[in-house]
This record gives structure tokens, C-alpha cells and sequence, in this order.
């Protein structure tokens, strides 16, 4: 046998040990289960069950005869019970696949799960964690279909949206030191979170490979079911943060079972805000200042702790002399950009970012404002992390909705989603409430590192304004880098509502640039 | 965090390089238009860079499909690579 040709296969693990934790289920869910697993058209794996003290006798005694009936279940029985955490430990110490695949005792895999895995495995050789779609079931109703995003490190921080099917190289699991004692509840979020860290390779499958069945006591029903997972939670995402050293992370107030990360945005780091101003008058019944632009430079002062460098004014004639001069007693070095009547917020832009001298760049167009806390620490904080490349927040408008949240390309189409939505609503599967990888954002507000602006070639000035914005955003995607939606980071805007729409010629441009987008990676439902 | 995409942040760290030193030798006496005609140089040549891992996953995939026939999910693979052209990771 030489090195390169590995251990014959009798003397390898299988493919996949099948990682349950059990506690007292109802019995005729668990049998659902043992039924799901035993009929799986690919048959390399072990089930690895680990009875953690069910009082149920049934329980156990159903356990039994599975495993006496199929030579693959490898039953262990623990003298104590020790909760999920010390149970999943338990499993893994026994395991001796090469992928772990976490199953609850109430889960249910379609039949093919595990051949599917396989297949995608083979062709992603470097995937360390695969999880796939769900759903929910009760009886034999199903509903509650979860198409997930790829792969979104954000949003993973804002809630465990991978869930199972998760399949984890066991390498990877014993590298990170298995499940943390104290996380019960959250334990598999927390090792999501820490494998992620370290994985070479996350894959999604675009698939629903297996069912979450509601029963009583289970999150599936009530995410109320388990307040202390939702601690413990918050505490896993915090230690998250830290090992990385962007941030740190909380629980969001608004929903249980929901986190918000919260950037740090060292003292040194300089900014050029970049604000467009085309001469607009404040609203009615503001007080002075009088223009948009004073009003909207106001509110990010007011917003911010952390000193700009210099604001960039981009001007053109409708731009009073007056409103500049005011604008210069704002106690922040103010540098005008003059352009023509004629030219486009691109070439507006551009040539701004080309003047500027901060390290990083905040768009801001004079109808829009700032309005959460930190603004500014929170909004460009989040570009601390290296692999972040264009940062955007919750832009509302005067009616208290939802008028920029992310950009979602699908069906050869490029909108902005959720417009009008109410502030406050969850979006569909959370959508609103935590940060996420988007696809693109609107540049009404942004924040952008000016090495990578230039790098990418500004903003294109070959197309219309709103489609350059999506051009922007792909051409900062394919550069390696993500762009992130922040929903505790709010604006205000006053533009009409269809400003920053693309136009269907534009989009015919788009899609000779970029080829069709078919589904949204991120938002694909 | 993951990283597939290794060869594009090397290409990013290399276009930052010639960046800082496009803005340092520009300023303060190269006129502004001269600049934007160079970012706009640099719009247009940026979307005609496939990355190769990307080249590489499509052929990989292309292979397997010629070998298998297009399964579901060599389908759906092939379109998870091509999109990761756009920086997905």
C-alpha cells in the first residue's frame, strides 16, 4: 500500500457520522428518525446516539432495537445526565467519520440528504461546512420552507440561520475543541460560529435536505422555548467577535433569538465624508440650518463621536455661496468639489474620492441623514474587518419605511427589497433584523475604504447613476471582498421613491457586464 | 473567515499598491480631469479579469459533467463557482 492510495476501506471511518444527542423526545418522533437515517440511498455513515439519562424507558428501549437491528447505530447510554453540550462531546469523542453531521432527535432527513452532501463534497473538496435548506413539519404538514443565503458570515452573527443539515469536517470540530461546555442551547451556533473561523470552505445546498419537526419544548415552535440558548447565544457571538477583533456582539432588543454585532472603530482611523449637495432646501418647518446639505452634515455631527478629516462638499451652481460658507463653520475642514449642472453623481463621486485624503469614505447624498447612535463608529467600524468592502445602512423614509436594505439581483432584475415595509417589521426570515452579506447597496449612504474605491475604478460613468451603484457594488464583490446591510445603523432620506431605480436599458447593460443573475445569492427566496 | 478567494485579495493588494502610488505622484500638481481619466481607465479594464480560481472551479465542475452528465447538482455548482467570480466566499 503505498502513502498516496490511504488506508484500505475497511480500515477507514465512513463518510459521515451522524451526531445525535438524545433527551427524552416523544417516541413516536424518534422512531420518524431512526426511519429517516436508516432509509438514506447513500449508506456510507454511522449514527453515532447518545442517550443523555432519558427518564422515558421507552425512549431507551427504542434506541435498543435499532441499534440491534442496524449494524450502523452505535448506541452509548450515559450514566448521567450532563445536557447537550457534555452529551454532543460525549458523540464526537466516539465518532469516526470524516464528516460529522449534526442531527437533532427530532429531525427528519429527506432520503437522498446524505447522498446530496456527498455529491457536493466531492466536487467542493475543500468544503468544511455544508448545511442546506429546511423546513418545518408537523404530522405530515409541511411549511415554513427556509431558503437560505450562501455562505453569510454576517448574517450568521445575527442568528443561526445555517441550522442543520450541518455537516463539519470532524478535523475541523476536534481542532476547535468540540462543543463548549456552558453553551447548551446554542451550542451548535457556537460551533458554527468558531469552525467558520478556521473552515477552508462554507457551502450552502440549495436544497431542503431535511425537516424540523415542531414539538412542545422545541425552538422550531417557539423561539421563546429556550430563553437561556438566546443568552448563551449572544455570549457566543461576543467571543466571536473578539477572536476575529472586529467588535463585539448583543443581543438585539427587538426579537428574541436575534443578535446585532456592534463595530469598533479605532480612534486613528480618518474619514473624508463625501456629500453631495445640490442645492435642496431643508423641509418645511425645520429650524436653520436651512439646506439639506447643512441639515444632513448636521445630523451626522450630531450622530458621531468619532472627528471627520474633512468633509468633501461635491457643489454645482444650484449651490448658493452662502450655503458653502456655512457649511465651513461646521468645525470640520471643508474642501468644495465644483462640478457642472451636467454630470452624474458617478463623475460627482468620483471626482470627490479623488480629492479626499481620509482612509475611508462615507457617501452621503444631501436628502438623507443620520439618525442611530455612533453612526458614523458603526456604520464605517464594520470595515475594520478585512474581508468587508462596502458597508450600508437601514435608510428610511418620512413615512417610517423601509426604503434601502440591500440591493437582490435575480431573474435578470436588480431592485432594492423590502421598500415599504414598516419600520419595525422582521422581513421575511429576519431579513430586517440582523446584518447580512447583500448583494449590493444603494450609495444614497455608504461607507467605502478609498483604497478600494480607486482600486475598483471609481464608480462607472458609462451607465445610468442607480445601475452604477449595483456595477459598484458587484465590481467591490469581485474583488474579493463583501458588502454588508447593518439594520442598527439608521438613516433618514427624503428622495422620491423610485430615485435609485434601473432602468430596464441599464440593466440590459448590467447584464452584458456581469451575465443574467439568476437568484440572489443572499436573499433567494 | 473562509477564504476562497485568495488570488482576487492578492490582485485587490496589488491594485492598492499601484493606487497609493497613482495618488502620490499625482498630487498635487496632476489636474483633477487627468486623474478621473485614469480611474475611468481603470473602471473599464476592471470587469475583463476573470479570477482563475474561478477558471479553475468551472473547469473542474465542466469536468465532472462531462464525465457524469449534468446532474442537479453539477448544475447548481457550476453556477455557485461562476458566481463566485463576483466575490462570494
Amino acid at each position: 500500500m503505498t502513502a498516496s492510495e490511504g488506508p484500505p476501506t475497511s480500515m477507514r471511518g465512513p463518510r459521515f457520522t451522524i451526531l445525535t444527542p438524545v433527551y427524552n423526545p416523544p417516541v413516536e418522533v424518534l422512531a420518524d428518525t431512526i426511519a429517516s437515517v436508516c432509509q438514506q440511498t447513500f449508506t456510507d455513515w454511522e449514527w453515532v446516539v447518545v442517550d443523555d439519562c432519558s427518564p422515558d424507558e421507552e425512549v431507551r428501549n427504542v434506541l435498543r432495537r435499532a441499534a440491534a437491528g442496524e449494524p450502523r447505530i452505535r448506541l452509548i447510554e450515559r450514566a448521567e445526565n450532563g445536557h447537550i453540550v457534555a452529551a454532543s462531546n460525549t458523540g464526537l469523542q466516539a465518532a469516526r467519520g470524516e464528516f460529522v453531521c449534526l442531527l437533532d432527535h427530532d429531525d427528519l432527513l429527506v432520503a437522498h440528504a446524505l447522498e446530496r452532501v456527498d455529491e457536493v463534497l466531492s466536487l467542493a473538496p475543500e468544503a468544511d461546512l455544508v448545511y442546506s435548506d429546511e423546513d418545518k413539519r408537523v404530522g405530515r404538514r409541511r411549511f415554513g420552507a427556509f431558503r437560505k443565503p450562501d455562505w453569510s458570515p454576517q448574517r450568521l452573527r445575527g442568528h443561526m440561520y445555517t441550522g442543520h443539515l450541518c455537516v463539519v469536517r470532524r478535523q475541523l470540530v476536534e481542532q476547535v475543541g468540540g462543543f463548549r461546555p456552558g453553551f447548551d442551547g446554542s451550542q451548535d451556533h457556537d460551533l458554527t460560529l468558531r469552525v467558520s473561523e478556521v473552515a477552508r470552505q462554507v457551502v450552502h445546498i440549495p436544497e431542503i435536505l431535511y425537516h424540523w419537526r415542531v414539538v412542545d419544548g422545541s425552538a422550531a415552535g417557539d423561539v421563546g422555548a429556550k430563553p437561556y440558548a438566546w443568552v448563551v447565544g449572544a455570549q457566543a457571538i461576543d467571543d466571536h467577535m473578539r477572536r476575529l477583533g472586529v467588535g463585539r456582539g448583543e443581543l438585539a432588543h427587538r426579537r428574541v433569538g436575534y443578535y446585532r454585532t456592534i463595530a469598533e472603530l479605532p480612534a486613528h482611523r480618518s474619514l473624508s465624508l463625501v456629500l453631495l449637495s445640490a442645492g435642496g432646501l431643508a423641509e418645511v418647518g425645520a429650524a436653520p440650518p436651512t439646506t439639506r446639505a447643512e441639515a444632513s452634515l448636521a445630523s451626522v455631527i450630531e450622530h458621531s463621536d468619532h472627528p471627520l478629516l474633512e468633509v468633501i462638499l461635491v457643489v454645482d451652481s444650484a449651490t448658493s455661496s452662502q450655503t458653502v460658507r456655512r457649511l465651513s463653520t461646521r468645525g470640520v475642514p471643508l474642501r468644495v468639489v465644483r462640478v457642472g449642472a451636467g454630470a452624474s453623481s458617478a463623475e460627482r463621486i468620483n471626482r470627490a474620492a479623488l480629492v479626499a485624503t481620509g482612509e475611508r469614505l462615507v457617501l452621503l447624498d444631501e436628502r438623507t441623514s443620520a439618525e442611530s447612535p455612533d453612526w458614523i463608529g458603526q456604520l464605517v467600524g464594520a470595515l475594520e474587518e478585512p474581508g468587508v468592502g462596502l458597508v450600508g445602512p437601514l435608510v428610511l423614509d418620512q413615512h417610517n419605511e423601509v426604503r434601502y436594505a440591500g440591493h437582490r439581483y435575480h431573474s435578470g432584475r436588480y431592485e432594492h427589497v423590502f421598500v415599504g415595509t414598516p419600520h419595525g417589521d422582521g422581513g421575511d426570515w429576519g431579513a430586517l433584523l440582523v446584518g447580512r452579506e447583500v448583494s449590493g447597496l444603494a450609495l444614497a449612504v455608504a461607507a467605502v475604504r478609498r483604497s478600494d474605491f480607486l482600486a475598483v475604478g471609481g464608480l462607472t460613468e458609462r451607465i445610468d447613476p442607480a445601475a452604477a451603484e449595483v456595477d459598484f457594488s458587484l465590481k467591490i464583490r469581485r474583488s474579493g471582498l463583501r458588502a454588508v446591510w447593518l439594520p442598527h445603523v439608521v438613516a433618514r432620506t427624503v428622495e422620491p421613491p423610485r430615485a435609485r431605480e434601473v432602468s430596464p436599458t441599464a440593466a440590459k447593460r448590467l447584464v452584458q457586464w456581469w451575465g443574467e443573475p439568476d437568484f440572489d445569492p443572499y436573499l433567494p427566496f | 473567515m473562509p477564504d476562497d478567494l485568495t488570488e482576487t485579495h492578492e490582485e485587490l493588494d496589488r491594485l492598492r499598491a499601484v493606487d497609493a502610488a497613482f495618488v502620490r505622484g499625482a498630487q498635487p500638481s496632476t489636474p483633477l480631469s487627468e486623474l478621473l481619466d485614469q480611474l475611468r481607465e481603470r473602471d473599464r479594464a476592471f470587469r475583463q479579469r476573470p479570477t482563475q480560481r474561478v477558471l479553475d472551479a468551472a473547469a473542474l465542475v465542466s469536468q465532472s459533467w462531462v464525465e457524469q452528465g449534468p446532474t442537479k447538482t453539477t448544475r447548481w455548482v457550476l453556477g455557485s463557482v461562476l458566481r463566485k467570480g463576483l466575490g462570494r466566499s
